[in-house]
This record gives structure tokens, sequence and C-alpha cells, in this order.
């Protein structure tokens, strides 16, 4: 696929074009990607296609590579992989803590010890997530060193 | 966490606390059941062999891939029991148990040492989770996270 950037001057004329013959899961994929890029998330549940705001979500959970948003009270399937959400959103304090969940740092209550190292997520929830003991020094280094 | 890691971080930090333990265990025992005898300079050396054989079975809990909790808990009573049969054995081979009260106050000073050296590791973590928790609300406060 041929890619071109063309330099515009007006911010609120931004846009992504994907000319395209077939609406394939990575031309799906890299329109996911393109909205998630502003404050915003394309997912789905019940077969509907919903926005909502990433400040709103908890955390994202890969389950046998399908990867889930979750909200409040929804959750929702996003078309992107974790480690894209974990990339695209560390500087909006999304982190990484086990292979499978990445978590909002403005959604965590505190953090308590578990058994070998680990430690146990309190999310303002009410919901416990596991930190893996390999992700505790990059979730030390990113609240501590006030990343 | 790679074997180096583990062997600097778990099994020498082990080493050490067993050493300050197991000087403390042997001044108390030695004062119930034989306050006449007297040492020369070499009994010093003991509580660093006896520190050794104490943390080296910890290396059961090593593992590359994280353990679950019950993998865990196993792994832990596995280490109690080595440590026990381990120093137990070494004792009664050099003819060092006597009596059963020494043999059974012995287990029992094991039993101890082993709580005190997770206790301590326990509160280490705590203090991580203390800190972690006053520069996550920080972190909060200043970009100004809903509740």
């Amino acid at each position: 696929m041929k890619v071109y950037i063309k330099q515009i001057s007006d911010i609120a004329n931004e846009c992504l074009i994907i000319e395209c013959v077939e609406v394939t899961p990575d031309v799906e994929s890299i329109r996911s990607y393109a909205l998630t890029k502003g404050t915003t998330l394309t997912g789905s549940m019940d077969e509907q296609i919903y926005q909502f705001n990433l400040s709103d979500v908890f955390y994202f959970e890969a389950i046998d590579e399908r990867v889930f948003a979750y909200t409040k009270n929804k959750s929702y399937e996003l078309k992107i992989r974790l480690y894209e959400l974990e990339t695209a959103y560390s500087d909006k304090h999304f982190i990484r803590c086990s292979k499978s969940f990445v978590i909002n740092l403005m959604k965590l209550d505190s953090i308590s010890p578990a058994l070998n190292g680990r430690f146990t997520a309190h999310m303002k929830n009410g919901e416990k997530i596991i930190i893996s003991r390999h992700y505790v020094p990059e979730m030390k280094r990113a609240v501590l060193g006030g990343k | 966490m790679d074997f180096k890691t583990f062997f600097i971080k778990k099994v020498m930090m082990s080493f050490f606390v067993s050493i300050t333990c197991i000087s403390a265990a042997m001044a108390v025992i030695g004062m119930i059941f034989e306050p006449n005898t007297r040492f020369g300079y070499e009994v010093f050396l003991s509580p660093f062999f006896f520190g050794a054989l104490a943390s080296l079975p910890l290396l059961v809990k090593y593992s590359k891939k994280e353990l679950s909790f019950k993998q865990t808990v196993i792994r832990n009573v596995i280490h109690f029991v080595l440590l026990e049969v381990g120093i137990m054995s070494f004792l009664y081979f050099g003819e060092m148990l006597t009596s059963i009260s020494k043999a059974i106050s012995l287990g029992v000073s094991i039993f101890i040492i082993d709580l005190t050296v997770y206790l301590v590791l326990w509160m280490n973590d705590e203090r991580t989770a203390k800190e972690f928790n006053n520069a996550l609300k920080r972190l909060q406060n200043d970009y100004g996270a809903d509740e």
C-alpha cells in the first residue's frame, strides 16, 4: 500500500483517507488506530460501534488475541493490539502492568503487595488486577519518576 | 527475572537476614540449654555456614515464568521442608542434635526465622507500595484525575 503524507496549515482539517479495494481487518485496524489518536476510542459492543473517551477507560485487557477496553460499567472490543495501545497512550498515563493488561494510572486507586514480589492494583471501580513483578520497576519509574 | 538478579536480590538478601536471625537464635538456645559452654572465635563462622544452608533452598523458588498464587504457595512449602530437613539432617549426622527437646526448639526456631524472612520481604514490599501510592496521589492531583 502506498503512503502519502501531505502537510496542511489548518489543524481542524487534519484527516486520514484510506483508499482501498476492500475493507480488510488490516484496514479496520489502521482506521481504529487513527481514531484512537484523539481523545476518543472506537470499539464494538453487541455488534454495535461506539465512541468513548479514552479518559473513561480503567484498563485494557487482551484475551485470546482480542482486546477489550473497560470503562466504569461497559466493555468494548477494540480492533487494535495491546502493545499498540501501550505505545500510543504511554504519554496519557496508560501503562502495562502484566502480559494481558494495560491500566490507566489516573484510574488506579492504590497498590498493595501480593505474594512473590508481585503487587495488586486496586482500581477506582473496585476491580483488582495483578501487577506482574516483571512490570513493577517500569511502573515505579512511571509514577515515582513523575512521568 | 533472570537468575543473576534472582540470586542477588532474593538469595543474598535472605542470606544476610538469616545470618542475623541465626546469631540471635544461637544465643537464645545456647543460654537456655548450655549456658556454661564456651566457644572459640571459629563459632562466629557458623552463622555464615548456616545462613548459606538456609538460603540455598531458596533456589527452588526460581522460575523464569511468573508463578501463580498456588504454585508460589507450593514452592514456599517445599522450600520450608527443604530448610528443615537440610539443617536437621546436617545437625543429626554431625551428632549435634542430642535430645528431642533440642530438635523441637531448633525446628521451631527455623520456622520463626523463615517467617521473619518473609515478614522482612513483605515489609519491604509494603514500603514500596506506600511510596508508590503517595507518588500516585501526587501525580493524579497534578493532572486533575477524577475520584
